[in-house]
């Protein structure tokens, strides 16, 4: 197998496992319905990082829409939210990345915080008023850096198993 | 060990990482102290005042069980008077930031502050 079909077989595979992990996450009872622990964001930070920019956001966009078909959501206002979520938490982490001051964590959680303000701008101009926003939007901001946290620690630990695996520098 | 991480391009924590929960944090309480430019008073759900609260004044209005008196004041409002029994709106002083409220439940009386991006305004 050449370098690119590799590259194209990994995206494949962590689309699919990504968009599995958001369904089953929706299947999980929360306590507040917008927090979430998104742990298909650790295979977005995975392939950014790993694959490269153009990867991560295939990663992003495949697991939205996979996620979405399992969970019987395509096409429904809950897609439009988790696209824009998505697309903007990648490109927030694509541009920390590429300054190289910030490591896994802090991207993480940059990701995770971006996540739940864009979603929750987006509800507040669709369905809801600017007073939602306000509450909606800090209380996004709290979940997303402790869930980003967390998913940080299981990013890292993913990012150096693959580099055991591979000596780190396959894809690049 | 350290070496080991430094070649891979990635580590798990850079000094640069603490601004993110900084900026987050900052944004969370800083947008709490905005203030807000008018007042919006409610008796009995109905929207009876909208005034400035640039100008001093006083309010009297008409709740369920007597007349409730607001004030005004240099930018600020409170609960002057109220006939209610436990006068927790009294006890509350003033409110001067955006999406604040003062509610008197016994005289359905509600003072809310709303600013320049209220929804209500930009829909009038």
């Amino acid at each position: 197998m050449t370098k690119s079909q590799s590259k194209f077989a990994t995206t494949v595979i962590l689309i699919i496992i990504s968009g599995f992990l958001y369904g089953v996450e929706t299947f999980i009872p929360r306590p507040v319905p917008f927090i979430r622990l998104g742990l298909g964001n650790v295979l977005v930070l995975f392939a950014l990082i790993n694959l490269g920019t153009k990867e991560g956001f295939q990663v992003g966009i495949g697991k939205s829409i996979v996620g979405a078909l399992l969970t019987g959501s395509f096409l429904s206002p809950s897609l439009i939210l988790s696209l824009a979520g998505t697309i903007s938490s990648i490109t927030i982490m694509w541009a920390l990345y590429t300054t190289g001051f910030f490591g896994i964590i802090g991207l993480s959680m940059a990701g995770a915080i971006t996540n739940g303000v864009v979603q929750a701008i987006v509800v507040s101009c669709l369905f809801a008023g600017t007073y939602a926003f306000a509450y909606v939007g800090r209380i996004m901001t709290m979940s997303g850096m402790i869930t980003g946290c967390i998913t940080g620690f299981i990013t890292y630990g993913l990012l150096k198993f693959a580099e055991r695996r591979s000596g780190g520098t396959e894809h690049k | 060990m350290f070496k080991m991480l430094k070649k891979s391009g990635f580590r798990l924590i850079k000094p640069a990482d603490i601004i993110i929960p900084i900026i987050s944090l900052f944004l969370i309480f800083s947008h709490h102290s905005e203030k807000g430019t008018t007042i919006h008073v409610y008796s009995n759900g109905k929207e009876v005042f909208v005034m400035p609260l640039s100008m001093d004044t006083i309010i009297e209005v008409q709740g369920k069980i007597g007349k409730s008196i607001i004030q005004i004041k240099e930018g600020k409002v409170r609960m002057l008077h109220s006939p209610c029994p436990l006068k927790l709106c009294e006890k509350q002083g003033f409110i001067s930031t955006r999406g604040n409220e003062i509610i008197c439940v016994p005289n359905r009386i509600v003072i809310r502050i709303g600013g320049r991006r209220d929804i209500d305004e930009i829909t009038e």
